[in-house]
């Protein structure tokens, strides 16, 4: 049903209809600013893409024929446009700020417990994240954030299979040791 | 997208693996600023707007125009009244001037510039160059 709701707002769209638009973006508006932040480390620099990403995508909808899920073409559409920002961010900057993140878990604070554990979670998987070079948050995030099975991964980023499991496997046993490290450390304050 | 009950190596679900992805559902996405999707769609009205916003030329359209006019009308009349003493008069005029020849070795092409004044051969692409500039200005292709 909902996909069915999708195709309309996606036909729409291409046509110019700015409020089927907008009901678009509301539906994966999280999903590109996730993996934006996976790859830039940066929120401000993670909305930027995002916006852009999104400008970007309304542009091209008209192109968009629908033979993959919208989903993967827009993840497609933030993970290129990320990996060329990500190129031109680090010959601007030396260092990346991990400060200006670290306490974004603050903004997303809610009174509800799940919501804050929640929070917490990400906090820690962002920390985790930022132990494995670009490419690699990019498959953690599809693999594990979006459930994408290896084929999709394989078709966004152009990877070869094999590539993308060794790449998966070695990213999981550094992801797994963070965590837990983080798990453990936070358990003791 | 589908949920994979296996890990990615094609075998079952280890323990590590069920941890890391229990650990990402749980997470869930970062969320995404409030404002964005208002942001995206103000920036595409902008956009839009500033599409359709005329921008003014530095040289307006008339005095193309008259530019294009003025150039066609004079080679015109260079090559329609040919003087007595040289091939036209636009050799007349450029007659002080010293234009560097051109060697063309193809001889069948020089069997064809033995009836086109050399200026005429020299002014040919400019004409062309300035037309193909005058119609990409007429539809459009300078302004945003």
């Amino acid at each position: 049903m909902e996909g069915d709701q999708e195709q309309v707002w996606i036909r729409a769209a291409a046509q110019g209809d700015l409020q089927a638009y907008g009901q678009l973006v509301q539906l994966h508006q999280d999903m590109v600013f996730s993996l934006s932040l996976s790859l830039l480390r940066n929120r401000q620099d993670a909305e930027d893409l995002s916006q852009d990403v999104l400008v970007k995508a309304f542009r091209m909808l008209p192109q968009f024929k629908g033979l993959a899920p919208f989903k993967g073409w827009l993840y497609r559409i933030t993970y290129h446009e990320g990996l060329n920002r990500l190129k031109k961010i680090n010959r601007q900057r030396s260092t990346l700020d991990l400060d200006d993140h670290a306490g974004d878990a603050a903004t997303t604070t809610t009174n509800h417990l799940e919501e804050i554990e929640a929070a917490d979670k990400r906090r820690m998987i962002r920390l985790a994240l930022d132990h494995l070079p670009p490419e690699d948050r990019v498959l953690v995030h599809a693999y594990y954030f979006e459930e994408m099975s290896i084929r999709e991964i394989c078709m966004i980023t152009g990877m070869s299979e094999s590539n993308v499991k060794i790449k998966l496997y070695r990213s999981r046993k550094v992801m797994h040791e963070v965590l837990q490290k983080t798990w453990v450390d936070e358990q003791a304050r | 997208m589908s949920k994979p009950d296996r890990s990615f190596s094609g075998g079952p679900l280890d323990h590590e693996e069920k941890a890391l992805r229990d650990f990402f559902r749980t997470a869930g996405h970062e969320p995404a600023p409030a404002d964005l999707s208002a942001r995206v769609i103000a920036r595409i009205q902008a956009e839009e707007k500033l599409s359709l916003a005329p921008v003014r030329p530095l040289i307006p359209r008339g005095v193309w125009a008259v530019i294009g006019t003025l150039v066609v009308a004079s080679i015109g009349y260079a090559l329609s009244y040919p003087s007595a003493n040289s091939g036209s008069r636009l050799d007349e005029w450029l007659g002080p001037v010293h234009i560097p020849t051109i060697q063309i070795e193809l001889s069948d092409l020089l069997s064809v510039f033995q009836f086109v004044p050399g200026t005429l051969a020299l002014l040919l692409p400019v004409l062309l160059l300035q037309l193909y500039f005058i119609r990409n200005f007429y539809e459009g292709r300078y302004s945003r």
